[in-house]
């Protein structure tokens, strides 16, 4: 069997399981089904995702069900003012039972983690925290341990209550492959959620009982390769660099993306075209990622941010006026 | 004409002074004047409009050209009013054709871009002048008279300012959120809306500027006249003659010496004025009795005779008495009288050859005005370039989507039998290629189905699906899946479903017109 069968009938049998991936996630969060396939979408590309919103919309729940539809460890840090960076990667501490130094790895040392309210964190807690997800491994005491991959973050960000926060600079924002809005449900999927969640339920524990494990993540790794060696045409290489480019000569935009905004879209648009079930990436893939990819990446002039214009306005007219691929 | 019941306060006055008379008697007649242009434009407008709706820089053009048509009403109505006599805008509606009438064509084409239309008009439409009568006039009344020029140039300044500050107020009244374009755009390249902006703001601008514009004219005209005919002196005369006779009566005998110096001076005015009239061509001859121009003489030397005529003043003024300097004049002298012969040389050539060269201009302007409408014409393409909405029928514009040629001439003749001759060579991506290409160029060109240029394709598969039928939806969507997966994921299809596409390519969209 030559290398492209292997890959061939890995697509196909991984593929249908994909295809659950997000439907079993769907079982435990209602609704949120943009957020449910970017965040599918940063796993598959091997990214991680910064998501804002208000507190109550599901969060928790969307990582904990990811980390149980792929059968993954999940774990949760509350970024707080007084985190410290060793309060994440972990530290060196003496055991006296065996008389020696043992190393008690941080909660970063997961597949899933949920870095809430990551701008309540001081810089330096938050630089510790990015390097690990650009690194993906951890440094403790001049020893290395590398980070059980598939390993997703999978930060959070309040878009009210900005008093006593540390925003993010523009240079640690684009180390996230998407940036993702999650929004209030509609009313029939709120009605959903609430019966579905209050039904035999004594307290606010979060339930995901219902997610059964679809794929392993040793499946997840293979996707990733699988997903980073999907054809892409020159064409569409160019159109990607096209709308980045643009991103920089754009009226209205004081700092457009660097070159990482057009490798994440690629990245992005190989993922979103294994969503898709295609082994080719369409100009369509990277028109579906570009918002995601490129709305924290994007500075716009004071001008419109005091007329309330938000990135996602400026590029959908970008969008609309750069050429579509031409073959 | 009753110079006595004239409305306004005749002088020596200057050109520019005219002008400003001009301007305040249309300030005080201004909505008179207003309605009576939008009487004549509005239906004119409106006819226009119901021909050339599709054609709105056609409608602004024609309505800007028959200026000359809007402006008699007023000239009209102004001759009137400056005598005491404010006619109805109803009254001159019904006269409206006599008024306009005279020499229309001429003033519609050959004298539409006379810079001086305004001063000359009422020679047209009140003295009614055709031919050399009116050629002579002209040359009398527009001697040394150039401010009509400026203010026609100033006119069109005037008006392009007001109506470019239209568009633009109107632009910045429009929320940010709903601009769809930006200001530089709008004015040089508008689309629909930039069109009737304008049509509407240069309606508008021409309506405000028109009074102005004729009553300043109108105003230079009788300055011109007054100042020829000596209108103003003989309204004084007359005034004066009114002023003794009333004062004649009045007076006592202790002033009786005196009232009949006056009298006797109140004769020779009504004398005077009577010669006046007479000289004038269009006054009627109504103040004195006619008196013979050698009876005439005696009686103006005896009131010349009069103290009251005749000053003696002294003056006193330095003149030089010496010898003229010549050592450095003679010197020069050659000089001087080469430049002064060559200039006579010169002039003379001139004087000769002014004729032919005024021919020539003509021959030239003409020419001029022929070749900007051959390229108006022959650019109205460039035109409706600028509309947004394509115009249904047809059309044969060049469109280009995803770098593929959209012009149906630029599609074999039958294009089904080429796709399906190709594909059965084996060249599949040329066969999906044109398949994909005709059916893009049925939509645009045919269906003016409005395919951004940002479009991907699976963008203009939603499009189909939103406004084609079942059975062309589905074929465009399989003959996008295929093209998809030749063009971007380089995965050649089999030969069945390829000739598939071919043989229904023909049912589905019939023939691609041009």
């Amino acid at each position: 069997m030559n290398d492209s069968q292997g890959q061939d009938q890995l697509s196909e049998k991984v593929l249908r399981k994909l295809g659950q991936l997000e439907q079993e996630i769907g079982r435990a969060v209602i609704g949120q089904r943009q957020v449910i396939r970017d965040v599918t979408i940063a796993l598959l590309a091997g990214g991680h995702v910064l998501v804002e919103g208000v507190p109550g919309l599901g969060k928790t729940l969307l990582v904990r069900s990811l980390a149980a539809a792929v059968g993954g460890v999940f774990n949760r840090v509350q970024f707080t003012p007084d985190l410290m960076p060793s309060d994440i990667s972990g530290h060196i501490m003496f055991d006296r039972k065996s008389d020696s130094f043992r190393v008690r790895k941080g909660p970063v040392f997961c597949n899933f983690l949920l870095a809430d309210e990551i701008n309540r964190a001081p810089a330096k807690t938050q630089s510790a925290m990015l390097e690990v997800m650009q690194e993906q491994q951890v440094t403790i005491e001049g020893q290395s341990f590398e980070l059980n991959l598939p390993f997703l973050v999978l930060a959070t960000q309040n878009s009210i209550e900005q008093e006593g926060t540390y925003p993010l600079p523009q240079a640690q924002l684009d180390r996230f492959l998407l940036k993702v809005f999650i929004d209030y449900p509609d009313m029939d999927e709120e009605l959903q959620m609430v019966q579905q969640i209050t039904c035999d339920a004594v307290a606010d524990k979060l339930d995901v009982s219902a997610v059964q494990e679809v794929l392993q993540p040793e499946e997840i790794l293979s996707l990733q390769r699988y997903t980073s060696k999907l054809e892409v045409d020159e064409q569409i290489i160019a159109y990607a660099v096209n709308i980045v480019r643009a991103t920089r000569d754009w009226s209205g935009i004081d700092a457009g993306s660097g070159p990482r905004g057009s490798i994440s879209l690629l990245r992005a648009g190989r993922a979103n075209a294994v969503l898709s079930g295609r082994r080719f990436v369409t100009p369509d893939d990277i028109k579906a990622v570009a918002p995601a990819v490129l709305r924290h990446r994007i500075k716009l002039s004071a001008d419109l941010e005091i007329e309330g214009y938000q990135p996602d306005d400026v590029l959908k007219d970008i969008l609309s006026n750069v050429e579509a691929p031409r073959v | 004409m009753e110079l006595d019941k004239l409305e306004i306060n005749l002088r020596r006055r200057t050109s520019w002074e005219a002008i400003d008379l001009g301007f305040a008697l249309a300030r005080r007649w201004f909505m008179p004047l207003w309605l009576l242009w939008l009487a004549s434009a509005a239906p004119l407008g409106v006819m226009l409009f119901l021909l050339l709706h599709d054609q709105l820089w056609l409608l602004i053009l024609l309505v800007w050209w028959f200026k000359p048509l809007y402006e008699p009403p007023l000239m009209f109505w102004m001759s009137r009013a400056v005598f005491g006599e404010q006619l109805s805008v109803k009254t001159v509606l019904r006269q409206w054709w006599t008024v306009v009438r005279p020499q229309l064509l001429l003033n519609l084409t050959f004298r539409r871009f006379n810079p001086s239309r305004s001063f000359t008009l009422p020679v047209a439409i009140l003295e009614q002048l055709r031919g050399k009568p009116r050629r002579d006039r002209l040359r009398t009344l527009g001697k040394n008279q150039h401010a009509a020029t400026w203010l026609t140039v100033i006119g069109i300044h005037l008006e392009t300012i007001l109506e470019t500050a239209f568009v633009a107020v109107v632009f910045m009244l429009v929320p940010e959120d709903l601009r769809w374009t930006n200001l530089n755009d709008l004015i040089f390249a508008p689309g629909r809306i930039g069109e009737w902006l304008q049509l509407v703001g240069g309606l508008l601008c021409m309506s405000l500027i028109a009074p102005f514009y004729v009553a300043a004219g109108f105003a230079l005209y009788l300055n011109r006249r007054s100042e020829l005919e000596g209108w103003d002196i003989e309204i004084n005369f007359r005034r004066t003659s009114e002023r003794v006779k009333n004062g004649g009566t009045k007076r006592t005998k202790r002033t009786g010496k005196r009232a009949r110096s006056h009298a006797r001076n109140g004769s020779v005015a009504l004398l005077l004025v009577g010669l006046l009239g007479f000289m004038l061509p269009s006054t009627p001859v109504e103040a004195a009795q006619p008196v013979s121009a050698s009876d005439a003489k005696p009686i103006i030397e005896k009131v010349l005779e009069d103290e009251a005529f005749g000053r003696y003043e002294q003056t006193q003024y330095w003149k030089y008495i010496g010898k003229p300097e010549a050592e450095n004049d003679a010197d020069n002298r050659w000089f001087i009288d080469l430049l002064e012969g060559l200039f006579k040389r010169l002039g003379g050539f001139f004087e000769g050859t002014a004729e032919i060269g005024k021919i020539l201009i003509w021959i030239i302007g003409i020419a001029l005005v022929v070749y900007l409408l051959y390229r108006v014409a022959g650019n109205t393409q460039w035109f409706r370039r600028f509309q947004r909405r394509p115009v249904r029928g047809g059309s044969k514009q060049p469109v280009e989507l995803f770098g593929l040629d959209l012009r149906p001439e630029q599609l074999p003749e039958n294009l089904a039998v080429e796709a399906r001759r190709l594909a059965s060579e084996g060249a599949f991506r040329e066969a999906l290629s044109l398949l994909y290409r005709g059916a893009l160029v049925y939509l645009v060109m045919q269906e003016q189905l409005d395919i951004p240029v940002s479009a991907t394709e699976g963008e203009c598969l939603e499009l189909v699906k939103a406004s084609r039928s079942m059975g062309e939806a589905d074929y465009f969507d399989t003959l996008t899946g295929h093209w998809l997966e030749m063009a971007y994921g380089h995965i050649t299809p089999e030969a069945e479903p390829v000739l598939s596409l071919c043989d229904r390519w023909q049912e589905v969209y019939g023939n691609v017109d041009g």
